[in-house]
């Protein structure tokens, strides 16, 4: 019998991944030993200074693929394609906590690792092929999630939702990892390879798929936690409304991007037993379309607003997803990219407007916005737009992608609820903007433009537009990315 | 060259700025030479169009999803494209004096120019996509416009209105639109139109027609949905002159125009048309009569005319379109005018109420001569040009392809729509200029500015110019435009004189005679009470929808989210019950194989029933100290579990596992009181028990099923057979720690390692004078116990005392009243 052999570890397939761990490791001691108390914002530069290093050094492995680790990761086109938006948007939510904290006396140094090793925990779990690697991805970021929600002690609304968030949290994993156990029980592997080839190996025959339907459903409602698909959302406006809004910002576009990106590989994966799995998802992505939006419908409080508004996108991204082995995998990146900018964007104002000691979070605070700031009320009506999806914005682009391809892979009705859904959404979206350009002020808000703050605003209002009105060159980067998937 | 008109015009948007330096007059002149370059432009291709031929110029923009920057330029088009720059260069010019030493005319300049630019986009495009962006565009900027400077206080219910309607109807057309085109095969609109009579033919023509009726509808504010342009008529006069009157309004009917060739002569579209298109010239019409402020009369009078236009391309026959584009055309001059001088009114008088004008002939004569002669067109008085579109109007009616039954009602229509217009006509020129002087608002009321006056006088004095003289011009003009909504060629001759006394010269001067002797009952007929119910009010019902809507959303959201984590909790178990066994029992399942039961020993039964034993023991306890312990009975009995069989390895990682989460317990337990309390009402308890037990045993369930499933051979067999050969040891377990899972360990023991450290800082980084430490090191119990509460009060996880965690739930939470009461005023 020949010796155990150590699998070859291709290092080079996880650069990005290794320099963000790499780097916020080294952060977190730095941080400690070299900067001082009240200069924290050095530690905001090195890190987004890291995210940025960790981009460039993707672009080389634009045209290598392949997998490592025992085909636990990979590297594809698609991964790199999620990793760079997802260090986008940690880098933009760093860039607008650098002020914030200071201003809400609670800064400290960790916050940037911590930002940092999320994004590592989603780079992970965009590279993973198997349920093991995705599930320790999902814990890196879940975990400091946990951490970051509760940042704000001692607010109390942020220590609750750091407890909410956690206890929730734990119940997700749980099922999670049963149910990868039940599969691995039922197929005797754990990578999505080889799930697939058990599946192939004959027709589907759910009837005998006992424990393997239950194991995937499991897995399923793991990731619905994490996404927050309705009827497992419930987490998501109390945690979203608690924690200090660029973790907010972070969370609505991160967990939910990376979670629904890890999801779609799983889809393909599972593209045999889709008998089973599109009817589930379909009735989660409906559910999530109509409760997210008319949960939306009557919040005054425009945190919570967005809270909900990011549980309706993601019914929407869920279509993109369920026919993702057509032309769905294109729509779901442009969408994920749209999506993450528009709302980073949309945080950012909610960040100007917020002063220490008092939240202006309530609705009548944008009263009379575009008389004080007119740019940036500009700035929140395009936001508004684009996640109503009102063209020429992003967002009608991404919603008009992921409509054609669900139209065309034959979801017709879920089309129908999502257009519905969306006028509804119309509505709370364009109170924001009649608030703003329509009413005097109820009361004094001075919105305070750092720079940082600025900067983001400004990418994701450019982009934002930018998405919308030349889409090509993004649209064609989308589709070479996939070229890995087959899709 | 069409391109670049649209683009630049949105592209130099932004010189508009320049009047912020310069907020004079003059600036309006300047800038308004953008629009005139537009329209010099369209003029000097008019002669092209006007032989007949059409101009097409594609860009390919995003071809993924069919949308190429595709313009055209027919009869249709350059109707409207010299009608929106036209009429934007006079807007231009009036803006500078309407809003002279406004510090934020830069950015009205700058939006009147992406309106332009947006709603020129519309009447050209030729691809379905690249008109609906720009459909929207027009939506949005116009909500800028009206946005600026708002009038009234009741302004942002009306803007908010208006967006929602119009912004929904969008989508609406954009369903339908995207239908139409799969129908068709192209998204480009030459050839959709092209496609009629597939289109007629196809499944999808009733649900597309629908959706792009709906958009249409609300743009060009039919019934009912025409609530929201009254309401916007808060907008700065210029912007309701161009945009609520001439141009973006007249959208909608620009595009049922546009799919005349293709959609129409079916009964679907010629009754829809002409039931709602009647419907909205009458509502509108009577409405007009008794308003009192100008600018509402106005907006009601421009409902009415474009309920009159979607009925022209309705009704069908040879002389319906033709009475459509010279109404387009009449009425652009007219109410262009018309607006413009409310504004001149508001603007000297300080107010634009009826009630509170009167007796201005003498103070402004020129804007009365002006103001008369838009008046007398549009209530369809010989020589104007509103006579000659009302003859048409008449004509066209007189001769339709409807039912006679239907007709006769239409004529009848008609008709009363004509005596109500120049009822109301009447009633604005009096109302303003004659009749006993209200108490000025203003001390010295002066005649407008002359420049003021420009704008409105050129559109005025058409109305005057075209019929005396223009006619043969005017017709050439509009040839084109009737060629492109029928499809085919057709000759237009407009004339002022009547040849013979045929039936609508008839009812024309019916109409005249009859408005003319009502005249003196104006002032009565607007003051009569409303003959509909109260709640018989467009405004009112979009309310209650709204309120219904959002307080039935509101409630179920409250009910659902109410912040209770266990809440959360009792119902994604419930989810999470039914979507994994929804699909199991969807799929009748076959029996699953029985484990065999027959080699279970007593040890074995003994621990096992132990174990639930513990757990209910746990639940039960009334101390906590007890509940800790009970519940480190589970824990060692899996432990057992793993020594029966034979894990050592195992079961000694499970007990330390074990005490030290024991240990823990007792650390952060010492800071929480000594006992539960019981907060839940038994009912409760038992509903949560109830679901416990059911996630319990389909967890169960599945364990029994994957353990009688065996998919692949054990690994221990490997490891026992090579544990001596290639790890050199005797013990299997040690061998696959430190070698087969050398790895592994190392990992574990870094990791064990890094946490040991993390709590070491934490614990010495503290202050010294944290009470918990010291109350940690064996202070005064009591005092913990205080502590405890005092942290739990501030952290906000317990609104009352004792609500705890472990037991019942987080307590009232800070954040969770869903704070959406104070919504409800928004709508």
């Amino acid at each position: 019998m020949e010796s155990l052999q150590i699998p070859p570890v291709d290092l080079r397939l996880l650069t990005p991944l290794l320099i963000v761990v790499g780097w916020a490791g080294a952060l977190l001691l730095i941080d400690v030993f070299f900067v001082p108390d009240g200069r924290k914002k050095i530690t905001g530069y090195l890190a987004i200074a890291g995210l940025a290093v960790a981009g460039l050094a993707g672009i080389p492995l634009w045209n290598l693929s392949g997998s490592t680790f025992s085909g636990m990761l990979v590297l594809d086109r698609y991964s790199l394609a999620l990793t760079w938006i997802f260090l986008i948007a940690g880098a933009l939510s760093i860039a607008v906590a650098l002020d914030y904290l200071p201003r809400h006396a609670i800064e400290q140094g960790e916050y940037y690792p911590l930002i940092m090793f999320a994004v590592g925990g989603m780079i992970l779990m965009a590279q993973s092929a198997d349920l093991i690697t995705l599930f320790l991805g999902i814990e890196l970021l879940s975990i400091t999630l946990y951490i970051l929600t509760g940042f704000a002690y001692p607010r109390v609304a942020s220590e609750e939702a750091g407890m909410k968030y956690l206890v929730l949290g734990a119940f997700a994993a749980g099922f999670f990892v049963y149910g990868i156990a039940l599969i691995f029980g039922a197929t005797g592997a754990t990578s999505l390879a080889g799930i697939a080839a058990y599946l192939g190996r004959q027709p589907f025959a759910p009837q005998e798929e006992t424990l393997f339907l239950a194991g995937a459903s499991l897995v399923l409602i793991g990731f619905s936690f994490k996404i927050a698909l309705v009827p497992f959302h419930m987490w998501t406006p109390d945690v979203y409304e608690g924690s200090p809004t660029p973790v907010a910002a972070f969370m609505s576009v991160g967990t939910k991007g990376a979670a629904l990106a890890a999801l779609l590989r799983v889809t393909l994966a599972l593209e045999e037993a889709q008998t089973f799995w599109l009817p589930i998802l379909a009735v989660l992505a409906a559910a999530t379309m109509i409760l997210g939006n008319l949960g939306a419908l009557g919040q005054s409080n425009l945190k919570r607003m967005l809270a909900y508004s990011s549980i309706g996108h993601a019914g929407y991204i869920l279509l993109g997803i369920m026919v993702a082995a057509e032309r769905g995998a294109e729509a779901f990146l442009f969408y994920i990219l749209a999506y993450t900018l528009t709302n980073l964007g949309a945080f950012g104002v909610l960040i100007a407007l917020e002063q220490r000691g008092e939240a202006a979070w309530s609705i009548d605070d944008f009263a009379g916005l575009y008389q004080r700031r007119p740019l940036l009320a500009v700035a929140m009506a395009l936001f508004m737009f684009s996640l109503a999806g009102v063209p020429p914005t992003a967002g009608f682009m991404g919603k008009f992608f992921i409509f054609t391809a669900a139209y065309a892979g034959g979801l017709g009705w879920l089309v129908l609820i999502g257009v519905l859904t969306s006028a509804i959404a119309a509505y709370y979206y364009l109170r924001v903007v009649v608030k703003m350009f329509m009413q005097e002020p109820v009361r004094e808000v001075r919105p305070e433009l750092t720079r940082g703050l600025n900067t983001e605003i400004l990418i994701a209002g450019v982009a934002t537009l930018i998405l919308g009105l030349l889409p090509t060159p993004i649209v064609l980067l989308v589709e070479r990315s996939l070229v890995a998937l087959g899709g | 060259m069409l391109t670049a008109i649209v683009l630049s015009m949105l592209a130099l948007a932004p010189i508009g700025l320049l009047a912020r330096y310069a907020p004079r007059p003059l600036i309006g002149w300047v800038l308004g030479l953008l629009p005139l370059a537009a329209f010099v432009g369209f003029a000097v291709r008019a002669p092209v169009v006007l032989a007949g031929s059409v101009l097409i110029e594609t860009l390919p923009w995003v071809p993924e999803m069919g949308l190429n920057l595709r313009f055209s330029l027919d009869g249709l088009s350059l109707l409207f494209a010299l009608l929106v720059s036209g009429i934007g260069t006079l807007i231009f010019i009036y803006t500078a004096y309407y809003l002279a030493g406004d510090p934020g005319m830069g950015r009205f300049y700058v939006y009147l120019a992406i309106f332009m630019g947006s709603m020129l986009g519309v009447v050209l495009a030729d691809n379905v996509l690249l008109l609906f962006m720009f459909w929207e565009l027009t939506s949005v900027s116009s909500y800028l416009l009206v946005g600026y400077k708002h009038d009234y206080a009741d302004a942002r219910r009306g803007a908010q209105m208006g967006l929602l309607l119009t912004v929904g109807g969008g989508l609406a057309l954009l369903v339908g639109l995207v239908l139409l085109s799969n129908a068709a095969g192209s998204f480009e609109i030459s050839e959709i139109i092209g496609a009629g009579e597939e289109l007629r033919a196809s499944p999808f023509y009733t649900p597309a027609l629908l959706l792009i009726f709906l958009g249409c509808f609300t743009k060009s504010a039919q019934f009912p949905f025409h609530i929201w342009l009254p309401n916007a008529m808060q907008a700065p006069t210029p912007a309701s002159a161009y945009l609520h009157s001439a141009t973006m309004v007249k959208a909608g009917v620009y595009l049922l125009a546009r799919l005349h060739p293709a959609l129409s002569e079916t009964p679907l579209w010629t009754y829809t048309l002409t039931v709602v298109g009647a419907t909205t010239m009458l509502v509108g019409a009577a409405v007009a009569l008794r308003k009192d402020d100008i600018k509402g009369l106005l907006a009601y009078s421009t409902v009415s005319l474009l309920g009159t236009m979607v009925l022209m391309a309705g009704i069908g026959g040879h002389d319906a379109p033709v009475a459509l584009v010279t109404l387009i055309l009449a009425h652009a001059l007219y109410k262009g005018a018309l607006f413009m001088l409310a504004g001149a009114v508001d603007h000297e008088a300080g107010t634009r109420k009826l009630s509170e004008l009167g007796g201005l002939s003498r103070e402004m004569p020129r804007t009365l001569v002006l103001t008369s002669l838009a008046a007398l067109s549009a209530a369809g008085i010989p020589p104007l040009f509103g006579f000659v579109a009302k003859e048409e109007l008449l004509h066209a009616v007189t001769h339709s392809e409807l039912t006679p039954g239907a007709g006769l009602v239409v004529v009848g229509a008609v008709v009363v729509a004509a005596v109500l217009g120049i009822l109301y006509a009447w009633r604005l020129v009096s109302g303003i200029f004659f009749g006993p002087a209200a108490p000025r608002k203003k001390d010295h009321v002066h005649e407008a500015p002359l420049g003021m006056l420009v704008a409105p006088g050129v559109l005025a004095l058409l109305s005057v110019g075209l019929p005396l003289g223009l006619l043969p011009m005017t017709s050439a003009l509009l040839e084109p435009a009737v060629m492109a909504i029928t499809g085919h060629a057709e000759e237009v001759s407009l004339h002022l004189m009547p040849s013979a006394l045929s039936l609508p010269v008839v009812l024309s001067l019916f109409a005249i005679g009859s408005g003319a002797a009502l005249t003196r009952f104006a002032g009565q007929i607007g003051a009569m009470p409303s003959p509909l119910p109260a709640w018989l009010n467009g405004d009112r019902i979009y309310d209650a929808a709204i309120n219904g809507l959002l307080s039935s959303t509101t409630a179920f959201t409250r009910a659902v989210q109410n912040g209770r984590l266990r809440n959360y909790i009792l119902y994604s178990l419930l989810a999470l019950l039914a979507v994994i066994l929804t699909p199991l029992a969807l799929f009748a399942l076959g029996s699953a194989p029985a484990p065999d039961l027959s080699n279970i020993t007593l040890p074995e039964i003994v621990t096992a029933l132990l174990i639930p034993f513990a757990v209910l023991a746990t639940i039960r306890a009334r101390s906590r100290l007890g509940a800790i312990l009970v519940a480190g009975v589970v824990g060692a009995m899996v432990s057992f579990m793993f020594v029966i069989y034979s894990g050592p390895d195992l079961a000694l990682t499970q007990l330390l596992v074990e005490v030290i989460t024991t240990i823990f317990f007792l650390l952060v337990f010492a800071i929480l009181p000594a006992s539960f309390e019981r907060l839940s009402k038994p009912a409760t308890r038992a509903r949560d028990g109830v679901v416990a037990l059911a996630i319990g045993a389909t967890m169960a369930a599945f364990t029994w099923i994957a353990s009688s499933t065996t998919v692949f051979p054990p690994i221990s067999a490997v490891f026992k057979a090579e544990a001596l050969a290639e790890g050199k040891g005797e013990n299997v377990v040690n061998v696959i720690l430190v070698d087969f899972r050398g790895f592994d360990t190392m990992g574990e023991i870094t990791v064990l390692f890094i946490a040991l450290l993390g709590i070491y800082a934490m614990l010495r980084l503290r202050p010294e004078s944290d009470p918990a430490i010291a109350d940690m090191r064996g202070k005064t119990t009591p005092d913990a116990v205080a502590l405890g509460r005092r942290g739990r009060r501030e952290m906000g996880v317990a609104g009352r005392d004792g609500h705890d965690i472990g037991q019942d739930t987080v307590g009232e939470p800070a954040t969770t009243a869903i704070r959406s009461q104070d919504a409800r005023e928004e709508i």
